[in-house]
């Protein structure tokens, strides 16, 4: 039996296994919120490098801003919450890095 | 490092244990490390390592070229591109925030969107996935999925919050994006009602150590309703059945991963390390082919991509011939690969936008 022929094998097995997920969905503990404001237009660099003789450069695909809470799944929020500028890079090693674009790190509390 | 409490950075870590766990396990029987991963109430999922196939598809022939300065389209970025349920091809803009509607041969005959908040608006659309006749696209900034006709047509959007890295349409589960809610869990499935958890990350990848990091996985959905999540700090493909069970694991190709990962760790240092580097994208995209395999946009010497065979196990490269004339042809950016036709984004100071590229299965 190929792996392919393995992996349809078990499929349908566990259906139980939906209400553990639904259990998990309520207890978790984290949950990102939407940005709160418009995501600057020109918040990162067009080009980034690792320094001299390092191979890490990249150019910038697009930016936006990642804001994250701490609460629950369930959509209750709480405590504090981190936000920063993003920036999302074509390396050219052919990765893709999203890397913060701000030296600062942004925190409200509600 | 920024000073976030060590239980948010705990969930952002997962994706941050390319220099810890990762390097830790690279050495290690697979099958003993998948055993240990095996909830107590499940089979064990399978374990294997892709193999590179002896053959490989090679860029044979230039086909068709947007040109970089065609002022029908005059991309910023090129973050995603698919082909049309029409047989034409639509990439996203992601500094310019729209959407342009090709034809086959790369002709622009419509272009949607702008930057801002509305409907049919965008932020970052960074991923395209085509579901039927509709595209759905993947604003990663403002974590929603807008789904345009083929026409480019708004349809309508489903807002998810938080943070998106990529997203798939199963047939029955509908929606399953890859973000931040469940630190667990790779996926959440996204309805009407909210979000729950989906693909339980096995229990070995949960790194705990304190490194802020943004979700950076892959997901696709094959003909057989099978759920793959390209674990990207990994690089192993984890298979789940429609209620969301680990059926299989299996690790992309040696050498080829473990160099990438112990490359990679060195790179997110001279940039600066983890805490300015929140993810890092080895593979780029993951995409099913109309054959049930997998193509993976990953580079690695001469290799632009790999088509995943999950009958055989081969891991089949998509490579750049090495001859000076293709060397405008870039080894980055988004692809789309049909098992004949290459879409690639051109070079940004070379002659096009955009190429299709021939492909042939030779032997290596």
């Amino acid at each position: 039996m190929t792996y392919f022929e393995r992996l349809r094998a078990v499929q349908g097995v566990g259906l139980w296994i939906r209400a553990g997920v639904a259990v998990l969905a309520l207890v978790a503990m984290f949950t990102i919120i939407a940005p709160r404001s418009g995501w600057a237009q020109e918040p990162c660099a067009a080009y980034i490098s690792g320094g001299a003789g390092n191979p890490a450069s990249g150019s910038l695909r697009g930016s936006g801003k990642v804001t994250v809470s701490l609460g629950f799944s369930a959509g209750v929020t709480g405590g504090a919450s981190y936000s920063s500028n993003v920036g999302v890079y074509d390396m050219s090693d052919g990765s893709q890095k999203w890397i913060r674009c701000d030296t600062y790190v942004e925190w409200f509390g509600f | 490092m920024s000073p976030l409490p060590t239980v948010l950075m705990n969930h952002w870590a997962r994706a941050g244990a390319r220099t810890g766990v990762l390097l830790a396990t690279a050495g290690l029987p697979f099958l003993v490390l998948a055993a240990c991963d095996a909830p107590s109430s499940a089979p064990v999922a399978d374990v294997a390592s892709f193999t590179e196939s002896d053959s490989a598809y090679t860029i044979r022939g230039l086909i068709a070229q947007l040109d970089i300065d065609d002022e029908r389209a005059l991309f910023g970025s090129v973050t995603a591109v698919v082909e049309n349920a029409d047989g034409g091809y639509v990439a996203a803009d992601g500094l310019n925030q729209r959407m342009v509607f090709m034809d086959r041969n790369l002709n622009p005959v419509r272009t949607v969107g702008r930057h801002g908040e509305g409907p049919g608006e965008y932020q970052l659309p960074g991923v395209l996935i085509r579901n039927g006749d509709q595209i759905a696209v993947v604003d990663q900034s403002h974590a929603r999925v807008t789904y345009l006709t083929s026409r480019g047509d708004f349809v309508r959007v489903h807002q998810v919050g938080g943070f998106l890295s990529d997203a798939t349409v199963h047939p029955e589960l509908g929606l399953l994006v890859v973000g931040m809610e469940f630190s667990d869990h790779y996926l959440a499935r996204v309805a009407e009602s909210g979000q729950t958890a989906f693909a339980e990350v096995p229990v070995r990848f949960r790194d705990q150590s304190a490194v802020f990091q943004l979700p950076i996985d892959l997901v696709a959905t094959t003909p057989d309703g099978l759920v793959h999540v390209l674990d990207g700090s990994q690089l192993v493909l984890a298979s789940y059945d429609g209620v969301g069970r680990l059926v299989g694991l299996a690790y992309l190709p040696e050498p080829m991963r473990t160099s990438l990962l112990e490359r990679d760790a060195n790179r997110i240092e001279a940039l600066g390390g983890a805490a300015r580097v929140l993810g890092s994208q080895l593979a780029r995209s993951l995409q099913v082919l109309e054959d049930g395999r997998l193509f993976v946009r990953i580079t690695y010497l001469d290799t632009v991509g790999l088509v995943l065979d999950l009958n055989t196990l081969r891991a089949i490269p998509v490579t750049k011939p090495d001859d000076s004339q293709w060397e405008w042809i870039p080894r980055t950016g988004a692809s789309f690969f049909d098992g004949d036709r290459l879409v690639m984004e051109g070079l940004k100071d070379g002659p096009a936008a955009l190429v299709i590229a021939e492909t042939e299965l030779v032997a290596r």
